[in-house]
């Protein structure tokens, strides 16, 4: 490892955006945690040796990766038990229509206060793919360039998404949000 | 570059994002705890060599029972397996042979002498 002290620096400095992330996407804390821990290892055991300007993309492409395969596993068992003969659809395009049912309140969420709470929630109604741009870009203060290798998509796709989430968002929550302006 | 947002949308996104981080510490303790825990252990997982050298031996076995097996099915001349049988196996097995060649050629002789004999019926 580089240095354990930069990398562990590094864990704890993003170790709670990525849990929240994870379950604002997975709507669950056990399996958020799961998440989390797996990209934590993923990253320990391949990747401390970089260069640590490089772990933060890598982490969170981890991340997505570990967050899509849960959504991905989860439609597959909802397709063969839920919708019988609904048909196999194609991943990525399938998550892009993805929007989180609110059916779980973590913790996490509950213990917040209105405002940041009906944030979470409106994000959590979000297709996957607008999620992961707006939480990377908005929430991890990450450029355009490293949200595209996060996501493993073009910049282009990026800035789309980022720009339908946070179009989406202003229009459910913006007069929320606009009152504290005005405060 | 240009930015993908318009000035309203990104000061909105920047307030939500502020927002967000500032209440990061929100999470319960007990899942904080379990996150430090996590850390922990990634930590102790990355300052571990991946002993490889530990499954060679299973490896090892494991190809050589492998090799054997695909020896025995796919190489091995199954002509070999059969017993080998001594000279004078060998010699009686000839004779017996010997022995069906001439009782045939006595049955069909046979057979021809009655067809050359004349019909008595």
């Amino acid at each position: 490892m580089a240095n354990p002290d930069n990398f562990s620096q590094f864990l704890a400095s993003v170790e709670k955006r990525a849990f929240g992330m994870a379950v604002v996407s997975v709507k669950n804390a056990d399996d958020a945690l799961d998440i989390v821990q797996d990209a934590m290892f993923t990253l320990a055991r391949k990747y401390s040796e970089k260069n640590s300007s490089e772990w933060a993309p890598i982490f969170y492409r981890v991340l997505n990766n570990r967050i899509t395969d849960f959504h991905r596993s989860n439609s597959r068992r909802a397709g063969l038990f839920g919708w019988f003969g609904f048909g196999e659809s194609s991943g990525q395009d399938e998550l892009e229509q993805v929007a989180g049912p609110a059916q779980h309140n973590p913790e996490f969420i509950q213990e917040l206060d209105s405002d940041t709470r009906l944030l979470l929630e409106a994000v959590a109604l979000l297709p996957v793919r607008q999620q992961q741009a707006f939480l990377l870009r908005a929430w991890e203060g990450m450029d355009v360039k490293n949200t595209a290798k996060s996501m493993n998509c073009s910049e282009g796709s990026v800035k789309t998404h980022y720009s339908r989430a946070v179009h989406a968002l202003r229009e459910k929550l913006g007069e929320a949000l606009q009152g504290e302006d005005d405060e | 570059m240009m930015s993908e947002l318009n000035d309203e949308d990104q000061q909105w996104a920047q307030r939500a994002g502020e927002q967000l981080r500032s209440h990061e510490q929100a999470i319960a303790q007990s899942t904080q705890a379990r996150l430090r825990s996590a850390r922990g252990q990634a930590l102790q997982a990355a300052s571990e060599p991946v002993r490889s050298w530990v499954f060679w031996p299973a490896w090892g076995a494991g190809g050589l029972s492998a090799a054997v097996f695909a020896w025995v099915v796919f190489v091995a001349d199954p002509v070999e397996v059969l017993p080998v049988m001594d000279d004078i196996e060998m010699a009686a097995a000839q004779e017996a042979e010997l022995l069906e060649e001439l009782e045939f050629v006595a049955w069909m002789l046979t057979e021809r002498e009655m067809d050359d004999e004349p019909y008595q019926g």
